[in-house]
Formats: structure tokens, sequence, C-alpha cells
């Protein structure tokens, strides 16, 4: 599961927060992808060094919804952000 | 001397580090106009600034005015921003390497946030050799020149100006290709090579990019501000910010050294003064505070207050010869002969059409281009 590894932004992505929302940026292509607030929340703490695990955690806290549903959630989200190459395992 | 207005006097508080809350509260009680406020936050260049002080003043409402233009600028600021990593990580790849100025890099490096800072355009430092391939590099991103690029190949041209512009039709985005730091830049601001050489890396999004290093940018924004007679609060502001970051770093022998080479000593110590008295700032160099309390300096602090307190920065600009500002240039320029080359631009301002129009002559020869300006001028101010 994607959610238990660790991960960074590789050089060639732009993460901005626009208030609780966020845009991340493939600098190279220059396609971009509009984030909610919890993607942007979840993505604002990988950028600041945190593990997935911890930040699921706070989600959890957080907001009123499953364990399960959460973790396949952000299992999706990693797996997208994976696939475009704006996210890469430590 | 007419005092600042109250929202002039806003603008300066929030852009003090921290900014104090007792006395932005204290203006706001004594009265701001919201619709003038807006205004003079977006000529002075520190709307997303102001928004972010007054957005965490409990007390205050802010106009939604405010919150628009700052995500607006946010916005504008992130689109320029990932272009100018797209275009650096371009031409990396070619092994070209340029030095961006101004725009996001300072707003990261100074206010260490992209989106407080509003740009208008991307300015890029390049080495002479790689004009060309960059030029070639942003047409390959759609972005069009108004000249043809064999400009950037012509001794003369290269020597008397200092940037050429690329626009992108559909984005409306400006970029600046600079090969020079000032086009009057005689020293140390001018060697490309050693502003190469000793770059410093700032951290950029997930990156890093190359920076100029830390006494030449700060000298140089003394200088751009000066030019432009720190009309916008953006310019002061600055300054205040990277000097709150590297006051104990600054060498302030080399920049005097340096602003005396350039012949800017005024302007140095003008900005200087600037952050002495409207942002507290001790200097604690005593050779630059006795320069910057000269009676030239204190001059052109009170010429420079006027300015503000006349919002000099929302009067309407007439066309033609403004003679405020020509005779404050004069003033500022430390070199006699500068001082005529000032009024000289002025009066017969050289283009670049100038030298293309008249095809490649000798170098003997270019004192003809004097004379096209000339004829230049009697055709359009005396026939």
């Amino acid at each position: 599961m994607n959610i238990d590894k660790d991960f960074v932004f590789p050089s060639h992505v732009m993460f901005q927060e626009f208030d609780d929302e966020a845009i991340i940026l493939d600098i190279r292509t220059q396609e971009h992808f509009g984030l909610n607030p919890i993607s942007s929340f979840f993505l604002k703490n990988i950028q600041n060094g945190i593990k997935p695990l911890d930040i699921y955690a706070l989600l959890l806290d957080e907001y009123d919804v499953s364990p399960e549903q959460l973790r396949s959630d952000l299992n999706a989200l990693l797996d997208s952000l994976l696939k475009h190459q704006l996210i890469e395992v430590s | 001397m007419k005092p600042y207005s109250n929202e002039f006097k806003l603008l300066l508080e929030a852009s003090q580090i921290p900014p104090s809350t007792e006395v932005i509260t204290e203006l706001f009680n004594k009265g701001i106009h919201q619709g003038y406020l807006f205004s003079l936050a977006i000529a002075n260049g520190v709307l997303p600034l102001l928004y972010g002080v007054l957005k965490t003043t409990s007390h205050i409402n802010v106009d939604k005015s405010f919150q628009r233009q700052a995500i607006q600028i946010q916005n504008t600021n992130f689109v320029m921003s990932a272009q100018l990593l797209q275009i650096i990580h371009l031409l990396k790849e070619k092994k070209v390497e340029l030095i961006p100025i101004k725009g996001p890099l300072l707003s990261q490096h100074a206010y260490k946030d992209i989106s407080l800072r509003p740009f208008s355009d991307l300015d890029i430092l390049a080495k002479e050799e790689d004009l060309l391939e960059i030029s070639q590099t942003l047409l390959s991103l759609g972005y069009k020149s108004e000249k043809d690029l064999a400009v950037l190949k012509h001794p003369y041209i290269l020597e008397k100006f200092s940037d050429f512009s690329f626009t992108h039709p559909q984005t409306g985005l400006v970029i600046e290709l600079h090969w020079k730091l000032l086009k009057t830049a005689t020293a140390g601001l001018s060697n490309i090579a050693d502003l190469f050489e000793n770059k410093i890396s700032i951290p950029f999004q997930n990156t890093s990019l190359n920076s100029l290093p830390l006494e030449e940018e700060f000298l140089y924004l003394c200088l751009h501000g000066a030019k432009h007679r720190f009309e916008r609060i953006e310019w002061m502001n600055d300054l205040n910010r990277l000097f709150e970051l590297y006051h104990e770093k600054y060498d302030y022998q080399k920049l005097l050294s340096m602003a005396k080479k350039e012949d800017s000593l005024s302007s140095y110590l003008l900005a200087l003064r600037i952050l002495h008295l409207s942002y507290k700032r001790s200097i604690s160099d005593t050779q630059t505070l006795q320069l910057m309390n000269g009676r030239k300096i204190k001059v052109l602090y009170e010429k420079v207050f006027s300015l503000h307190a006349k919002d000099y920065i929302l009067q309407t600009k007439k066309e033609g010869i403004r003679w405020m500002e020509l005779l404050f240039s004069i003033r500022l320029e430390d070199n006699f002969l500068k001082k005529i080359m000032i009024l000289k631009s002025i009066i017969f301002p050289l283009y670049m059409d100038d030298i293309l129009n008249m095809k490649k002559i000798p170098d003997s020869l270019t004192f003809l281009y004097y004379l096209k300006r000339l004829s230049r001028y009697i055709k359009t101010k005396v026939l």
C-alpha cells in the first residue's frame, strides 16, 4: 500500500496552496491538477516532510470519515500522483 | 511638507516586520477610505501583503475586492513562476545557465512566499553567448519578439542596450532577456561573467534557482529603486526584507566600494536612508551612516517623501519629457559626465531601429547614429 511509504516532490513539480485548495503542476509540461482541501492538506504535509501515515492519523481526527474509506482515498490519490510523476518514493 | 495620508501610513505599517496591530487599529479609527486604500495598495505593489495583515486583524472588515485581487495576484504569480521554472528546465537540458532577477525569485527569496510580491513580467539575466539559444527556446514555447533575433548579434546593440523583450500572444506574458543588469553599469554589476561565477542558490519550490550574489543583488535593487525614485513601496519593501535576512552578513565596505565604482553612491545611500528612517533599520557601519546623513542624500530623501505624500504613483503621467523625473535623475547621478548623458538620452533617445535602419556600419562611423538621433529630434520637435 502506498500510504505506508515515504514520498517527496520531484524537482520538476510545483505545489501551491490557494486558501484551502491547491494546485500541483509539472513544470516540464505545465500540466496541472486542482486539489480539494483534503488532498491539499495531505500534500502540504508531505512537502513539510511528514509521513503519510501520520497525516492519515491527523485527517482521521479532523474529518468524519471511516478509516477504510480514508485509507482507500489516500492510496488512490498517491496512485494518481505517482502515475503522473508528480510525487516519488523517497 | 505635506504629511502622508492615513492610507499611505497604513501601507507602510503593513510593510513593517512585524506590523503593529495597535498602529493599524489607530489608523482605522482615524478613518481609512477603503477604495482609496485599494488603489494605493495596487499601485504600490503591496496589496497581497496588506491583505495578509488586515485579514489577521480580526476586528477590521476588509472589502471583498482586496481578497479577490490578492487571489488574482496569487494565481498570476503561480503561472509566471511555473513558466520561469519550465524555461530554466528546458535551458538546463541545453546546458545554458541563467539568473532570474526580480519577479518570482525575489518574492520567494525576500518574502519566503511567491504570492506576496506582485510582478508583471519575468526578467532573466544571461551571458551574451547564450542569448540566441535562450531566444530560440522562448520562440519554441510560443513567445514572439518584436524584432528579428539578429539584433542580438549586433555588437553596437549589445553595447548600447541591456535587454530584449518577448511576449506570449496567448497568455500576454512578457519575458525580458537581459545581458546587462543596468544599462549604465560600468563596474562590478556589469561584469556578467563574475556574477555567474559568484552566483548563489536559493530554494524555490522543490528545486533551487540561481540568484545574484548577496551584495550585488542588494546594490542592484538599491539602484533600481532609486532610478524609479522609490515611487512604489514594493521597491523599499524588497530591500527591507533582504536587509532583515542579511544585515549581519552584508559586507558594507564592499557595498560602498561597489556603489562608488558604479558612480551610484547616492542611489545606494538614499536606499539606506529610507531603510533607516522609514523602516527604523539601524546601520552598523559608521562610514555608511555618516555618508547617508550628507546634505545631498537628505534632499533626495525629502523628494522621495514628498512624492509619496502627494501620491505621485497615482497621478496620470503626461507624454513627453517629465521634468521632475529628469531633475531627480540628474540630481541622483554622481558622475558629471553621466548627468550630461542622461540629458542626451532623454532628448535624443537611441532606439534599436536607429541602428538597424542604418545597416551595419564600421565602428569608426558609429558617431553617425547620433546624427540619426538629431535628425529625428528635428523632424519630430521642430518641423
